[in-house]
């Protein structure tokens, strides 16, 4: 699932299992998990750098739920719900372990490259460009590679965002801005560079 | 009406229903953004180059399905250990309530058995039944909990009276993807069609029953398959695959993920021929096809499509094979493509 979207049936299918699950049914559960999980970590991963902590978060996210789910409400959203949930987990278990947020600073195991998701996609979009926007989302501070996450990547709603991050609209709006404004800038830098300089990266992650 | 014709690169991509055409086009908005580049053929790169940098964000960061597996195995522990927990938490908590709740209790629940029993024994068993639409795939729990994925155009009956000693009977008239639960007590688990039954434990397993031939692919578990008439009964181990035609059974092997992709919204093909790509398109959103270059059905693609999306699904065949399709209601033309010299 690369594109997750959130098409009615896909919400139908969600609010089922999500009541399905508050009823203690272990399959709905499982297949929540099996949903979510590694979109979870993908969030997880533009917040902080540290795969086994966004792993055991997302694994205690889990269980929280379930050992609550008499006490949850009617979820409107469980990607919502979730993203919502996970921040704040990652957020208090980074404190407590006195890590600092490294900024995602890029590591070449963090990328691969892959076909996009179907063949119209793939005409339409060069690799090279793919390619050279996900090195460049890897370069953006932690905050702004999150805010491009959700927004364009997850397609939540500003409303959405600004609760889950705890920020105002203004901020949310400023941030957007920023971040597609380094964003261009790199690329640009690319443009001008020409793509030899894109090889010369490739080959110092590599070696 | 937003004023699109003012619109900077920028402003185009923090635009929701931009973002929305960009990522899930529909009819409407294909049509819309069209008709716009053509009234503001200046706005055309703009466009392009917003619409290229939201395709392009792509965050690659994934799990691996052994990292999933293993955080899975934790939850489940952890879900283990609150069970065993909970029991004795409401043990302790009993001591709390009073003799005279636990009368009121006792009383409640007699009245409750009381009540369903003569549901059940006045009432007919009734039967539930689940259907799709063309285009249209439900995902659902029987009663003892197993996942079922009801492909489009089908239905599956049960009865409603499940309980934990009887077989488990389903009825199907299509094609579903099965995720049967093993339960304590070794129920069978049925599936009936019209020319047999397919019998389990607990597995996993696709069945397909389209224009009287039945097709089950095992992705799991073991299958033993009866056909009516027939005394002896087909075993099944994973990866196996049984074609039933008029009687005639075939058995192969081959790859099962593939015939139960369609509850990913896919299909895939591996050397298929058009022909038999257009059987699956019929059954699953019901198209006819009126007219269609014999030697074009001869043609085999591999591949993988999706389903979700039939503008989609038809461009990725069009480009595929060359072909012009066109539809036209459910009817579907399908010619060649002359070449442009």
């Amino acid at each position: 699932m690369l594109l997750a979207n959130s098409s009615p049936t896909s919400v139908e299918r969600d609010s089922f299992l999500w009541r399905e699950m508050k009823e203690g049914n272990e399959a709905a559960f499982s297949e929540i998990f099996d949903t979510y999980s590694n979109l979870l970590f993908q969030y997880g991963s533009t917040i902080i750098n540290d795969k086994e902590l966004i792993k055991d978060c997302v694994q205690e996210l889990f269980i929280v739920i379930w050992s609550n789910k008499d006490k949850l409400g009617v979820a409107r959203s469980i990607k919502y719900y979730l993203f919502f949930s996970l921040r704040r987990l990652v957020l208090k278990k980074a404190g407590k372990r006195k890590k600092f947020f490294s900024l995602s600073s890029f590591n070449h195991s963090s990328y691969s490259i892959e076909p996009p998701d179907h063949l119209i996609v793939m005409k339409e979009i060069n690799i090279n460009h793919q390619l050279i926007i996900s090195i460049a989302l890897e370069k953006l501070p932690a905050r702004q590679k999150e805010i491009i996450f959700l927004k364009f990547y997850q397609e939540l709603k500003n409303e959405e965002i600004q609760i889950i991050m705890n920020l105002n609209n203004q901020v949310v709006r400023n941030t957007l801005c920023k971040a597609l404004h380094s964003l261009r800038l790199q690329m640009k830098d690319w443009a001008k560079n020409g793509y030899h300089q894109l090889l010369i990266t490739l080959f110092y992650f590599i070696f | 009406m937003k004023n699109y014709k003012d619109y900077t690169e920028n402003e185009f991509v923090m635009d929701a229903d931009f973002l929305e055409w960009v990522k899930h086009p529909s009819e409407e908005s294909e049509v819309f953004w069209a008709s716009f580049i053509k009234e503001n053929p200046q706005k055309k790169e703009e466009l392009y180059n917003a619409k290229k940098l939201l395709l392009s964000m792509v965050f690659k960061q994934n799990l691996l399905q052994s990292e999933k597996e293993a955080m899975w195995q934790e939850i489940r522990t952890a879900m283990r250990k609150q069970k065993e927990g909970k029991l004795v938490f409401m043990k302790t908590g009993r001591n709390s309530f009073s003799k005279m709740g636990m009368y009121v209790v006792a009383a409640l629940l007699l009245g409750c058995v009381l009540f369903l029993s003569l549901y059940y024994f006045t009432e007919k068993k009734p039967e539930y039944v689940v259907t799709t639409q063309f285009a249209e795939i439900k995902k659902f729990l029987l009663p003892d909990s197993s996942f079922i994925i009801l492909n489009a155009n089908s239905n599956i009956k049960y009865s409603h009276q499940w309980n934990n000693v009887s077989d488990r009977e389903v009825w199907i008239d299509g094609e579903a993807f099965f995720s049967v639960r093993h339960t304590k007590t070794n129920q069978k688990f049925i599936v009936h069609t019209n020319e047999a039954d397919i019998e389990v434990l607990g597995t996993e397993f696709n069945v397909m029953e389209r224009d009287e031939k039945i097709k089950v692919s095992l992705n799991s578990g073991s299958v033993k398959i009866s056909v009516y008439d027939n005394a002896n009964p087909v075993f099944l181990i994973p990866g196996d695959i049984l074609e039933l035609n008029a009687k005639k059974i075939q058995k192969g092997a081959g790859k099962v993920e593939d015939i139960s992709v369609w509850k990913e919204n896919k299909l895939v093909f591996d050397d298929t021929p058009l022909s038999e790509i257009l059987k699956q398109l019929r059954y699953i959103y019901g198209w006819e096809f009126a007219t269609v270059p014999n030697d074009v059905l001869n043609e085999k693609l591999t591949g993988e499509v999706e389903t979700k999306d039939e503008k989609v699904l038809l461009k990725t065949l069009e480009r595929a094979l060359r072909i012009e399709i066109t539809k036209q209601g459910n009817t579907i033309h399908i010619s060649r493509l002359q070449p442009v010299l």
